[in-house]
């Protein structure tokens, strides 16, 4: 029936990670300091006495970059995800290094090998080496992923912020183009532009550009919306800033928050959603080893016993990889989250 | 809706001139259309001499240095992801300042904070002392003028006595000209030379500091002033109160010629006639027979309401 | 001199009202929260009593931990993560923190009613104002729902909203700010309580509208005889509303008497130099105010002995030392204090005060406006 205050807070100042808060500070009375505009005089004594039970602990403050890390530090999974990107992007960037077969080699004499000596993951009905194929398969979903995820990231942000900044025409505009970019199902857009484009990697990456950056875009007008009344952005325009300054340095920092969220979840899309299209044998071409065309070759082997290895190594390979980004970003919500909150 | 419906101000340099009112009644509307941040949709503001209603964006911009604002809420008005220092030096770069490796720390110096803390960010810090931030903003190359908008309200009694004295300070060392914008008629009191009452969008009354509140003229700065209570039981004990019926009227439909009469005590002890003059026309903002003491009332008249 | 012997017990058996009359008494309540940056010691130690017809004052700043110890009255403080160490809460003598949930929770709404700052978060904003009215009555009593309603209508009425019938059928929003306020009250009022607590009640409205909210409470208690806790840090509110005050800091007391003997003779350092911060309208040559420096303390570090030392410009060693207690200015007075040093805030209020810079100041200086507004009109088109 009736809302609680929250318990009382720690002292405000004591909201970054236990340093001294601030104190007044006792001016000295003969100094002058001559200063472009203006002169100085001291504070008077009675009015910034210092606490004497502040004691002063290292001066000088860890960055905001620090505070997000310790914070992010504190949800485990988030931590395990995290080391799990590091490893697939180590594996994916020094994956010539790592293969011990040319993932491209078939070797038709020896297809569907179940796990063995020669090749640890077995091989695939192509007769490559499925451990071979899977790393290249990797460095695809991570140059795809994260490409598409940049791309996706910077038109949205910036179409998001104009409209939201801006209002009025660019604002109508750019929504009703995104709500017809939204309206069509992922696929059968990325089917659409492929058809056009033809089959290649690029094309898909493309098309999952071309449906993605909307979904960023709202998420930065929405809060390019609330942040344009806050009164920091008002106190910038009584200092002069122009209209852009405001977006780049008051707006964009304060708002990019769950579009960064959002952009880590969406690698985690852009890789199931190449690997659904490979699948449907649009995209990525036959002879590449990407982890939903594996999954789609082994089709016809599903029911043979001994050749699990076919289909379970790439279906697992994308869930762990959507999993990991999944938690990195759910970790940097939570990381995120309190800054934009202001502290109080 | 009609924020602010025509409204006339003169400030004098070094002085300050505070703006009072309930909710509605257009005072922050006002003092920011003063200053441009929300366009006005007529009339003409000088300062220095300059008309800035007349400048292009980039002129204005420029024209920004003499034209600054503290705002009422020391948690929103500074970026939190910006260190003070960046806060501060914004407005170096902006209307061409010089910055040494001094200025920064000179500057909240002058403010009463201690120069260690510029790295630090906006979350670190107390409300009175964010507050000192947005006031060292303010002041930071020697505006022609600082609008203040509510700049203690949020603040705890005993810090607000600290921020007002440091404007005060801040106005006597550099002949800041004030605009107070308050609803605390105490704080007023303190720090006005004059004082503007404000009643949906229209000035109702203006005057001398003193003279408005020992001899007010107009119906509802009488109420006002007897709302507020004193802290002093014994003065408390004699004083009368005028207590007004209703609540503040919605700027969107106020109601015909004088805007006050539906909650006015005076209105109702009028004849018949008087109350039509009222009802049909809007008192204009006009001297009385004291000097610097202006009402918009058509039957004005002094009652003592601070003592009892 | 204050006489050291006596307790608080012997202080309290002193004064003039028998126990019955004695409505709603705290005594020792201790509120502590376990958070993350460590004990968070809200309450700490604090004794209050109101009485029949009579206004308590209990006034503090932010962080002054007035508001905790009402809300625990009412069992609104969640525990965990709060622990109260110690605390007796009498309702008519009768203990009530000892009593089984279920009967607390009858007290509670019956006897002992709240207000708060902002009538919305008490008012669901989708039920109608009329049936939540009545629903408190029928929490509390058995009648029937036709009954309830009545009362409700009643009650609106009594706290003064014209046309109590149709506003009975209204949804809050469709009240102003000073009709919530209002509403609440009525609310409130359901069940005849004896004791009413109002956190801030008239903090968000309008002066003009705060003068009709008190003079609305006021006629209550005297209608009612209500007694009623008024929590805030509006001086002024407390010089023309309340009759005894409570002076809180950093979670505890530190000094409660009469509203005359407060504002007159002060004698803890910190109602001393409240009461030289605030701003007066009713001076004309107002004196210089004399902040406080530095600001409230943590309560998660509330300093030793007496916690206001450090901005304290009586402060000694001594002051350090132990937690002072509250103890009476004179054997047999009402009006106790927990200063070591009332002697030098006596010395201090008597001093003559310093002159305010503007009351030097001229209002006109004679030179031409740097400022000059001509007509200004501003409108928002409405959407």
């Amino acid at each position: 029936m009736t809302t609680l205050p929250p318990p009382p807070d720690a002292h405000p100042s004591e909201a970054g990670q236990g340093r001294t808060p601030p104190t007044e500070t006792t001016g000295d009375p003969d100094a002058v300091h001559p200063s472009g505009a203006l002169d100085q005089r001291a504070v008077s004594a009675v009015e910034a006495k210092t606490p004497a039970t502040r004691k002063q602990k290292r001066s000088g403050s860890p960055s905001a970059m620090a505070d997000i890390w310790n914070r992010y530090k504190r949800n485990k999974l988030a931590v395990i995800g995290l080391v799990a990107v590091a490893v697939i992007l180590l594996m994916a960037i020094f994956q010539p290094l790592i293969t011990p077969y040319d993932p491209f080699e078939q070797n038709l004499y020896n297809t569907t090998a179940p796990p063995d000596g020669d090749h640890i993951l077995g091989t695939d009905v192509l007769g490559r080496d499925m451990f071979s194929a899977l790393v290249y398969g990797a460095r695809l979903a991570m140059v795809v992923g994260i490409g598409t995820m940049l791309m996706s990231a910077i038109v949205g942000v910036s179409f998001g912020a104009l409209a939201g900044y801006r209002k009025g025409l660019a604002d109508t505009l750019t929504m009703r183009f995104t709500d017809i970019l939204l309206a069509f199902p992922l696929l059968v857009g990325a089917i659409l532009v492929v058809r056009i484009f033809g089959q290649g990697v690029l094309p898909v990456a493309i098309a999952l550009v071309v449906f993605g950056w909307p979904t960023s875009a709202r998420l930065m007008r929405g809060q390019t919306l609330a942040l344009r009344e806050s009164e920091y952005v008002e106190a910038a325009r009584s200092i002069g800033a122009s209209d852009t300054r405001i977006v780049i340095r008051h707006i964009l920092p304060n708002a990019i928050a769950p579009v960064v969220v959002y952009a880590f979840t969406s690698v985690g899309v852009v890789i199931v959603a190449m690997a659904a299209l490979s699948f449907l044998g649009v995209g990525v071409p036959a002879d590449v080893p990407e982890w939903g065309r594996l999954i789609s070759q082994s089709y016809s082997f599903i029911r043979v016993p001994g050749s699990e290895h076919l289909w379970l190594a790439p279906a697992i390979a994308i869930v762990i990889t959507t999993l990991a980004f999944a938690f990195v970003a759910d970790g940097l919500r939570d990381a995120l989250d309190p800054k934009l909150r202001g502290g109080n | 809706m009609q924020a602010v419906n025509g409204l006339s101000l003169a400030i004098e340099p070094g002085t300050t001139l505070s703006l009072v009112g309930e909710s509605g009644c257009g005072k922050s509307t006002a003092a920011r259309a003063i200053l441009r941040l929300h366009e006005p949709t007529s009339g003409t503001v000088e300062i220095g001499g300059k008309n800035v209603t007349a400048l292009g964006p980039t002129a204005l911009r420029k024209a920004r240095e003499d034209m600054q604002i503290v705002f009422q809420d020391p948690y929103a008005s500074l970026n939190p992801r910006l260190t003070i220092r960046q806060i501060l030096t914004e407005k170096y770069n902006l209307l061409g300042g010089e910055v040494t490796k001094d200025t920064i720390s000179d500057l909240l110096d002058t403010v009463g904070l201690s120069a260690e803390y510029a790295d630090r960010y906006p979350h670190e810090f107390s409300g009175g002392q964010r507050q000192r931030v947005g006031i060292a903003r303010a002041i930071a190359l020697n505006p022609k003028f600082v609008v203040l908008d509510e700049p203690v309200s949020a603040l705890d009694v005993s810090i607000q006595a600290q921020i007002l004295n440091l404007l005060e300070r801040l106005q006597d060392d550099f002949g800041l000209t004030y605009l107070f914008i308050a609803h605390d008629l105490s704080v007023v009191r303190h720090i006005s030379d004059r004082v503007a009452v404000m009643y949906l969008g229209q000035i109702v009354e203006i005057a001398d500091r003193d003279d408005l509140f020992e001899a007010p003229q107009h119906p509802y700065t009488q109420a006002l002033i007897s709302a507020v209570p004193i802290p002093d039981p014994t003065v408390e004990r004699v004083r009368q109160r005028i207590v007004l019926t209703g609540d503040v009227p919605s700027p969107a439909n106020p109601p015909s010629g004088c805007r006050f009469r539906t909650r006015c005590w005076k209105h109702l002890e009028l004849s018949e006639s008087d109350k039509q003059r009222c009802i049909e026309e809007p008192p204009p903002l006009r001297g009385t027979g004291t000097e610097r003491h202006d009402v918009a009332c058509h039957f004005a008249g002094v009652r003592e309401v601070l003592h009892g | 001199m204050p006489d050291l012997t006596k307790s608080h017990e012997d202080v309290l058996a002193d004064t003039d009202v028998t126990p019955a009359e004695r409505v709603l008494e705290v005594r020792d309540l201790r509120v502590h929260f376990d958070t993350p940056a460590g004990i968070v010691k809200a309450v700490d130690g604090v004794n209050w009593h109101v009485d029949a017809g009579e206004t308590l004052a209990i006034v503090g700043e932010s962080g002054s931990g007035k508001s905790v110890s009402a809300m625990t009255i009412l069992g609104l403080v969640p525990s965990p993560p709060a622990t109260f160490p110690s605390g007796e809460v009498r309702l008519h003598g009768r203990s009530l923190l000892d009593l089984p949930e279920s009967q607390q929770r009858k007290l509670r709404g019956n006897d002992i009613a709240m207000i708060f700052q902002d009538p919305l978060t008490a008012l669901n904003p989708v039920f109608r104002v009329g049936d939540q009215i009545a629903e408190m009555v029928r929490v509390h009593q058995k009648v029937s729902k036709a009954a309830a309603n009545k009362k409700a209508i009643d009650l609106l009425a009594e706290v003064g909203i014209p046309n109590p019938n149709t506003r009975a059928r209204q949804y809050p929003h469709e009240f102003s700010g000073g009709m919530r306020q209002r509403a609440m009250i009525a609310m409130a009022l359901a069940n005849d309580p004896k004791v009413l607590l109002a956190d801030e009640p008239t903090t968000a409205l309008d002066v003009t509208v705060q003068a009709q909210i008190m003079l609305l409470l006021e006629e209550l208690q005297q209608r009612r005889n209500t007694a009623i806790v008024l929590i805030t840090h509006d001086l002024g509110l407390v010089a023309s509303h309340a009759d005894r005050i409570a002076v809180m800091y950093a979670g505890r007391i530190v000094e409660t008497g009469t509203t005359d003997e407060i504002f007159a003779a002060p004698r803890h350092a910190y109602t001393y130099g409240l009461l030289s911060s605030l701003a007066r309208m009713d001076h004309a040559r107002p004196a210089k105010l004399e902040p406080i420096p530095g600001q409230p303390p943590s309560l998660s570090r509330v300093p030793a002995g007496c916690a206001f030392h450090p901005r304290c410009a009586f402060a000694t060693d001594a002051c350090t030392a132990e937690i002072p207690e509250l103890l009476p200015m004179a054997p047999g007075s009402g009006h106790l204090h927990a200063c070591i040093h009332p002697g030098s805030v006596a010395e201090a209020l008597a001093a003559p005060k310093e002159v305010a810079p503007s009351a030097e100041r001229s209002a006109t200086t004679g030179k031409a406006p740097v400022v000059e507004v001509t007509d200004l009109v501003k409108h928002f088109p409405i959407r």
